[in-house]
């Protein structure tokens, strides 16, 4: 997305270490796909992009000649795992390679240091949270909230000047749905729904839908954000790259939306914890479905308020973009389905069973289920 | 029904080639987990049902392969983990579900019955090996992340097959067999040390996600 949109501009060459599962076709290709979806014109590739191989995070302070030839002037680093709790991976994927960049870029005088963080790094935190570094925090959502904050402070530390964007949880294109990003946030709590409970019908459904809202941003609004940062913010800023909250849907609408449209179980319960679930009556993979969506909700069992200076001040000056909303949502979840060869086939395969408008039962604790 | 029909014999040849991998890896680094009654199992099921034809035709040919390389891990820590606490897991759902099937041969009910009990002696002494070999809590959860994952991820990749070979066969769908081997997994791993909200989180960024 990011490269996508930096080449529409039409200004940047752009040099792409990639992993080494990633090749120079794959990377063009994709790229060309997301101009071609943007509307914008297709340069030639070839010409405005090189890709590397990304070498082994010991190895990147060799590439200080190969970046000097190409002349780069400024380092985007978007890089980095998602990985929520595997501390290895984190360690090495937000923190080491931060600080192998960050060095690189010293090396190289770079003129900016772009470090692509995340909306969550505050850790817990009680009122707005600010658009400038963070303390540390008493209790993180996930390590890799922690990562990102240390990542966050090598970059500030690294004596360049520095851009820290910090999206909150990126969905499909507000427009078409389409997604090309990993599968995690509502993409992983759908695609759990189309791998658990899309086999067979289920005449009861349990879900955790507590009415927080859920932080989410959509690609075309992190890409057109990300570009007018990028372009007009001063040296040294945080952004928060965040849709409005007003407008934002909560885990309650999203798993209606889910739940009313393609599920449609005769009775739906809806808890506001995982706790409060009463998991020995559920069949095992309605179990693992309520489990894993559950720890994938957890970090909307607060609430998260962003202040977004920079952003009203970008949309105050032009910048359109597209806040989350529940239709929004809808357009991404449509896409997923026809997307989805195994949600599409049970829709149809159960639409006598699906014809059925669901009981809701709201149940604040487990003796609330009969 | 005395003999395994022909759906039958495509899944003794799929579990003839996990537990002769299996049984291939204790043999090399954990010669403790290469059981007599194991290697029963693996010789009924490789001569009964020898040959891959009819699996590489299947839609399961090419993702159990990918599974089966993912699998070929080289140390005794990755054996441990991938074979002793994943996969073994995952052939005692596959064995109990084919066990309660009436529609199955008696030979396939005998072979599920041995095989569950052959996977559950294993598991038992890989669980006390991971203890002394790997430990627990944290350090488990790290080794089980970096060993695990490339065969967890596979896994996804065997959905669609399993449910339009054994589905209706078997009544053996993936989200029963996902359902039930995590479920299996979950308490084994709490019962060492290892956190059950970081387990069941990065569970679902390796099923569901990345």
């Amino acid at each position: 997305m990011i490269a996508a949109g930096l080449l529409a501009e039409g200004r940047h060459r752009l040099v792409l270490p990639v992993r080494p599962h990633h090749n120079p076709e794959s990377v063009l290709a994709r790229l060309a796909k997301e101009l071609t979806a943007l509307g914008a014109h297709l340069p030639d590739l070839t010409e405005r992009v090189t890709i590397l191989p990304l070498p082994p995070i010991d190895e990147i302070p060799a590439l200080t000649s190969t970046f000097r030839r190409l002349g780069v002037e400024e380092i985007v680093h978007a890089a980095g795992c998602v990985d929520y709790f595997h501390s290895a991976n984190l360690l090495k994927g937000n923190v080491e390679l931060t600080r192998a960049f960050v060095n690189l870029g010293q090396e190289l005088h770079t003129r900016r240091f772009t470090f692509i963080s995340t909306a969550f790094s505050s850790g817990f935190h009680t009122g707005p949270i600010p658009e400038r570094l963070h303390d540390e925090a008493d209790e993180d959502p996930t390590e890799y909230t922690k990562s990102k904050r240390r990542a966050e402070g090598l970059v500030a530390d690294g004596g360049l000047p520095y851009l820290i964007v910090r999206p909150s949880v990126v969905i499909g294109d507000s427009r078409d749905g389409r997604y090309g990003g990993k599968r995690y946030g509502i993409y992983q709590l759908w695609y759990a729904a189309d791998r658990l409970m899309c086999t067979e019908y289920m005449p009861v459904i349990y879900a955790i839908a507590p009415r927080l809202s859920m932080p989410l941003l959509h690609q075309d609004a992190f890409q057109t954000g990300f570009l007018a940062a990028f372009r007009s913010l001063p040296a040294n800023s945080v952004f928060h790259l965040v849709s409005r909250d007003d407008s934002m849907p909560t885990v309650r609408d999203l798993w209606d939306l889910w739940l009313h449209h393609v599920a449609r179980p005769r009775q739906l319960y809806y808890f506001q914890r995982l706790a409060d679930v009463p998991l020995e009556k559920l069949c095992r993979n309605q179990q693992i479905w309520v489990e894993m969506t559950g720890v994938n909700l957890d970090i909307s069992s607060r609430s998260w308020r962003f202040e977004s200076g920079h952003l009203d001040w970008l949309r105050r000056h032009g910048l359109p973009f597209t806040d989350v909303t529940i239709d929004s949502i809808q357009t991404c979840q449509e896409r997923f389905i026809s997307d989805s060869p195994r949600v599409r086939t049970f829709i149809e395969k159960y639409r006598a069973e699906r014809a059925v408008h669901p009981r809701v039962i709201e149940c604040d604790t487990a003796d609330a289920v009969a | 029904m005395d003999l395994p029909d022909r759906d039958e014999l495509l899944m003794w040849r799929i579990l003839g080639k996990l537990e002769a991998l299996a049984l291939r890896k204790y043999e090399s680094v954990l010669p403790l987990l290469a059981t007599p009654a194991k290697k029963a199992v693996v010789d009924q099921l490789l001569e009964t049902a020898p040959d891959d034809a009819a699996l590489a035709a299947s839609p399961l040919g090419q993702p159990i392969q990918e599974l089966l390389q993912a699998a070929d891990g080289a140390d005794s820590t990755a054996t441990l983990i991938v074979q002793g606490m994943v996969l073994e897991r995952l052939g005692q759902i596959i064995y109990k579900a084919l066990s309660a099937q009436q529609t199955v041969s008696d030979a396939t009910r005998a072979l599920a019955a041995s095989g569950w009990d052959a996977c559950a002696a294993v598991i038992e002494l890989a669980t006390q090996q991971i203890k002394q070999q790997v430990g627990e809590g944290e350090r488990l959860f790290d080794a089980f992340c970096q060993a695990a994952d490339g065969v967890l991820k596979r896994l996804d990749g065997l959905g669609d097959g399993v449910d339009s070979l054994f589905g209706q066969r078997f009544g053996l769908t993936f989200s029963e067999v996902l359902g039930e081997f995590t479920a299996e997994l979950l308490p084994a791993c709490v019962a060492l040390g290892i956190s059950r909200r970081k387990l069941v989180c990065h569970l679902a960024g390796v099923f569901m996600g990345l």
